[in-house]
């Protein structure tokens, strides 16, 4: 006998296939990676103390090697492991903060001194507006209305090139106001496996020491825009 | 209890049936992408306390009243480097321009004395007839000092100003010059880039310049009167 249900039935069940899926697998992850810090059991008093302080010698060493930096008036950017975030700064002032999503490496250790910038690549090149000549300045005008260039339009995945062959790889993952969960989880999917894709073809990828940081797709394009032509980047785990 | 007719009950089966296979095939292809995903993804994720997995035997071999002795003293000695580094913007004028959100402020003692609206360049690109020289209309990013200030400016048009308009390149400077084009003041910072005045004040806050700065005229004579050679400036 064919069991009748309500007729919004089979979507209540797609409905929670889909919750399955979003809530399920992750869950599934995080216990796997929490299963192993709850056997270590409690910790004593010495323990919480020597932690304490060797996260403050690595905040030391982490400042002193910013200030060494923040010397020079350039611009500079500082990525905070442990704290998930990334500034622009300039004689220390934070001239843009990003709050950096996932954060991936195949390093075996992270370079603890500042990197020097040797190019930005864009993985996909988005073309700038053309302007004709004898266009004139109203056609720039008008062309600026009709939006043509702008932070919207700028690269959104790229890499930074350092001079010693490692690769700083900005991704970016679908913005906090993309629509409703389902949808952005399937964006969140699709970009991550963009990424493996490109990865495979990409030839440098056996070579090439990468750190990749994925932030809101909003986030990574202001980034872009910000960049100077030269920079230093320091990579700190306090 | 249903008093659905026959063909209302096929109809409504294959409803759900059609649902369940779609829902099972839809499960089945997120299933494959995540085994592919995790399969083929050759990164690892940093754990989040990497930093203090690792105890250095020196703070290994420390009892608890030395331990505590060195968190106060390395706490009062990252106390001292931030101030050292909260002291190292200076604390006369400096210029910092948002090139997204066409902002200019003016920074004195870590404080923003004037900000206001201003416009950068719109990022486009211009080849003359030839395709041999192109100019992108961008106005750059990093640091730069003032190299230079000018009281009623006359603007110097560049070869990409004459092209833009479909006009000949002149052959004598003089028909270069145009006066009343930079407002009343203008602050140079180097490779002929500007902040100057504008015509266009309701465009302020767009992008829509060659790659100058254009700043409101209150504004403008308030930096202006501020700012000295060698005043520093970030734009972002």
């Amino acid at each position: 006998m064919i069991p009748i249900l309500p007729k919004n039935g089979s979507l209540k069940l797609q409905w929670a296939l889909l919750l399955f899926i979003q809530l399920g697998i992750p869950w599934t992850f995080s216990c796997q990676a929490s299963s192993g810090e709850k056997n270590g059991g409690t910790k004593t008093e010495t323990q919480i103390l020597q932690q304490r302080l060797v996260e403050l010698k690595l905040r030391e060493k982490a400042l002193l090697q910013e200030n060494a930096l923040a010397r020079n008036p350039e611009p500079y950017l500082l990525v905070h492991l442990s704290g998930g975030s990334l500034e622009l700064k300039a004689k220390g002032r934070i001239l843009r903060a990003f709050k950096v999503k996932r954060l991936e490496t195949n390093l075996e250790t992270i370079p603890d001194t500042a990197q020097v910038l040797s190019e930005v690549k864009p993985v996909q090149k988005n073309d700038r507006p053309k302007i004709k000549p004898g266009d004139g300045e109203a056609a720039t005008v008008e062309a600026v209305r009709k939006n043509l260039w702008g932070l919207h339009r700028v690269p959104q995945d790229f890499k930074l090139v350092f001079r010693n062959g490692m690769i700083l790889g900005i991704r970016a993952l679908p913005s906090e106001r993309t629509g409703v969960a389902p949808v952005k989880f399937l964006k969140n999917l699709y970009r991550k496996i963009l990424d493996r894709y490109r990865h495979e073809q990409s030839s440098d990828q056996t070579r090439s020491q990468i750190i990749q940081l994925w932030l809101d797709e909003n986030d990574a394009r202001l980034l872009f825009w910000s960049l100077p032509g030269q920079f230093k980047i320091l990579i700190v785990q306090g | 209890m249903h008093s659905l007719t026959a063909s209302k009950q096929g109809g409504y089966a294959s409803f759900i049936n059609r649902g369940v296979v779609r829902s099972f095939f839809a499960l089945l292809c997120a299933l494959i992408l995540f085994a592919a995903f995790f399969l083929f993804g050759k990164f690892r994720q940093i754990p989040e306390e990497t930093a203090v997995t690792v105890i250095d035997p020196a703070v290994a071999a420390m009892d608890i009243p030395t331990l505590r002795k060195q968190i106060v003293l390395t706490e009062n000695q990252l106390r001292q480097m931030d101030n050292r580094r909260e002291r190292m913007f200076p604390t006369d004028p400096a210029i910092l321009v948002d090139s997204a959100a066409n902002q200019i402020s003016l920074i004195r003692n870590s404080r923003v004395e004037i900000q206001d609206k201003c416009s950068t360049g719109t990022g486009f690109e211009l080849s003359d007839e030839s395709g041999k020289r192109t100019w992108t209309f961008d106005t750059p990013r990093g640091y730069f000092r003032v190299t230079g200030k000018v009281a009623n400016p006359v603007w110097i048009r560049p070869d990409w100003a004459f092209i833009e308009e479909g006009k000949p390149i002149p052959k004598n400077p003089k028909e270069r010059a145009q006066a009343n084009v930079l407002g009343d003041y203008a602050i140079s910072f180097g490779n002929g880039y500007f902040i100057h005045g504008t015509l266009y004040t309701r465009l302020l806050g767009t992008s829509v310049t060659h790659g100058c700065i254009r700043v409101g005229d209150e504004t403008l004579k308030k930096i202006y009167e501020a700012v000295r050679v060698g005043t520093p400036i970030w734009i972002y």
